[in-house]
């Protein structure tokens, strides 16, 4: 207790300074958390797009499917499975789904498509397709019509209301023929979607294929933020891993994961540059703060006080000092992340473009999960106990005599 | 006849940090007695702290040894002799040199925390001490706070809290003028009058020879005269 009452007080000697390194660890803590709320928030919302969109973030499908992309792989689907599903932990959207490709023709052009049978309810409720609707209104589960990307209405030139016909092959090689309304033309977010995707009842979509009562794929959401692994896992000890199979997005989408990778490399390396700062103005105020007591600390070994001791009491000074440092920065971080939660920052212009290119809202929220303040505490923290190494190496060799001459 | 507390026999101390190596004390022997209120003088550069270092356990010499209260502690280990220093020896420095964050009263009880001494024994020690130095009412004011004379009067409350065997005085009146010199000087005669406690002062200030029992004169490192100037103190 004594050695926490001496390293407090002896903090506030130099208030100066005090403030000074504290105000340093404060807004580099704070920039570090708002950088890394953005860039997870940025990435996360990425995935988020293409995962609620294409795969999910977890797809739980037939044992060898995803390699072939065969209907005749397609699994038995039911109201007990997808209960099962909805009830593990983790999870908060499940979309049971049938993909498979025809021909499209308005009967005077015609387009390959990506047909894709869904549950409105439940894939409006993870890819808000009620809000993404331009023109018409997304068909009910039992209708009889489809929806299609804004790119491919222009590509055909169709209409709410116009008649697609869709031409393909169905399980076991049935012939699949279908015709069906256009009810409503919706924006998918991602250009090469709104060309070539075609949405259906997945009722309707069993019926059109042949395939009563089957799904090629159960597409998993989670919350921002979770642990895959963990979902995955839980999954998996949830359904009869011996029919089915579960992948997680990284497998079913490298080429994204090795993109944003790549991407995240380059901004860590400025939040990397930020905790150098960090780490050095914490240092050169520990190294002053060590020159300058040079005799005390002298005095105070004559008198009795161990070195281990004086090291201990440098040490709850440096992590006072960032302790305090890291509360300011993090309490000062929460409204500005709620603010950038509630209003995100949206891109527009040049930039704006690309990313629709690449099929991402241009926006940049936030995420705010325990692991974004976590990281950057603890990285701080370390940063922290790093520089304390230097004194209390210091401290455990310094020579009694040479302090007191000091 | 009076038990020995310090033992120092054969003592030199050489530096050779500089270009030429320095010869500060040299084949010292020297022998003090329980309750002795002794000084070490001598112009500067006689090699008085210097002795009174090794004497402390602060500085080790490069010959002989030095035996406190029958524990050689030449050679000790550093750990080992910090604690031998908590426990044993008490320090007096020139310019005060109290823990500047701590209170009076903080800085007496410093010295009985570490030694492990229970809330209680300490509180009251401390409040006895700042009696004996004259403090009392001012326990609580940090030594910025305080005058020359009450910090170093603090500095021998803080000296005397671990019940030390002795203690070691290097120049406490430098800074100090006459008046608070003679001040803190009757509190230590009258310590070592009335309870026998060992002062060994390091000085070349006549107020301080003045008072002591026994003289020890150095010149160049050596002992030139080692006289009693009054009858010494006995238990």
């Amino acid at each position: 207790m004594i050695y926490l009452k001496l390293a407090w007080r002896n903090l506030w000697r130099n208030r100066r300074r005090t403030f000074i390194t504290v105000g340093s660890l404060f807004f580099a803590v704070l920039l570090a958390i708002v950088m890394f709320a953005l860039l997870e928030g940025v990435y996360g919302n990425m995935i988020r797009n293409m995962a609620g969109f294409t795969t999910g973030y977890l797809q739980v499908h037939g044992n060898g499917y995803w390699e072939e992309k065969d209907l005749d792989l397609a699994i038995p689907v039911d109201e007990a499975l997808i209960d099962k599903l909805d009830h593990t932990k983790g999870i908060t959207g499940v979309m049971p789904r049938i993909e498979s490709f025809a021909l499209a023709s308005t009967g005077e052009v015609s387009s390959p498509v990506m047909l894709m049978g869904i549950d409105p309810v439940r894939e409006d409720a993870v890819n808000n397709l009620q809000t993404r609707t331009r023109t018409g209104k997304l068909f009910a589960a039992n209708d009889q019509t489809a929806a299609i990307g804004e790119g491919l209405a222009t590509k055909l030139s169709l209409s709410v209301g116009d008649t697609l016909l869709l031409l393909g092959q169905g399980y076991h090689a049935a012939s699949a023929y279908g015709k069906y309304p256009i009810a409503a033309i919706i924006d998918m977010g991602s250009p090469e979607l709104s060309k070539s995707l075609v949405y259906l009842p997945l009722n309707e979509m069993q019926r059109y294929l042949s395939m009563e009562g089957m799904v090629t794929s159960i597409a998993l959401m989670s919350a921002p933020g979770m642990d895959l692994q963990k979902e995955l896992k839980a999954v998996q000890a949830s359904i009869d891993t011996t029919s089915y199979h579960v992948m997680d997005w990284t497998e079913m989408m490298p080429e994204l994961l090795q993109t944003m990778q790549g991407d995240q490399a380059g901004n860590r390396i400025m939040i990397y540059i930020l905790y150098m700062v960090i780490g050095f103005g914490l240092f050169s105020t520990v190294l002053m703060m060590l020159t300058e007591r040079q005799h005390e600390f002298g005095i105070m070994v004559s008198i009795g006080t161990g070195k281990k001791q004086l090291s201990r009491m440098v040490f709850l000074e440096i992590l006072l000092l960032s302790a305090i440092g890291i509360i300011l920065g993090t309490a000062a971080s929460l409204p500005i992340l709620h603010y950038l939660d509630a209003h995100p920052i949206r891109l527009t212009g040049e930039i704006a473009d690309v990313y629709a290119s690449y099929g991402f809202e241009p926006v940049m929220p936030v995420l705010i999960t325990p692991n974004v303040f976590l990281s950057q505490i603890k990285t701080v923290g370390l940063i922290a106990l790093l520089v304390s190494l230097y004194p209390i190496i210091k401290l455990l060799r310094f020579s009694v005599m040479k302090a007191l001459r000091s | 006849m009076a038990r020995t507390v310090i033992d120092a026999h054969e003592l030199s101390k050489t530096y050779t940090e500089g270009p030429v190596p320095v010869e500060a004390v040299k084949d010292v022997h020297l022998h003090i007695e329980a309750g002795e209120f002794i000084a070490l003088v001598g112009p500067s550069g006689s090699g008085k702290t210097t002795l009174l270092n090794m004497i402390g356990g602060l500085d080790e010499p490069t010959k002989g040894k030095v035996v406190i209260d029958g524990t050689d502690i030449t050679g000790m280990k550093e750990n080992k002799l910090i604690d031998f220093r908590l426990r044993n020896i008490g320090f007096v420095f020139q310019a005060y040199n109290l823990i500047p964050v701590l209170t009076a009263e903080e800085n007496i009880e410093f010295i009985m925390l570490l030694q492990g001494t229970d809330k209680d024994e300490r509180k009251q020690r401390v409040q006895q001490l700042l009696e004996e130095v004259g403090l009392q009412g001012k326990g609580s004011s940090r030594p910025s706070e305080l005058s020359g004379g009450q910090q170093q009067r603090v500095a021998v409350a803080r000296a005397l809290a671990s019940k030390p065997k002795f203690v070691l005085a290097d120049e406490p009146t430098a800074n100090l003028d006459s008046t608070t010199a003679a001040n803190l000087l009757d509190i230590m005669e009258k310590l070592n009058k009335e309870e026998g406690m060992t002062f060994v002062f390091s000085t070349h200030d006549p107020r301080v020879i003045q008072r002591a029992r026994r003289v020890v004169t150095l010149v160049d490192g050596e002992i030139e005269k080692d006289e009693m100037v009054n009858e010494p103190m006995v238990d």
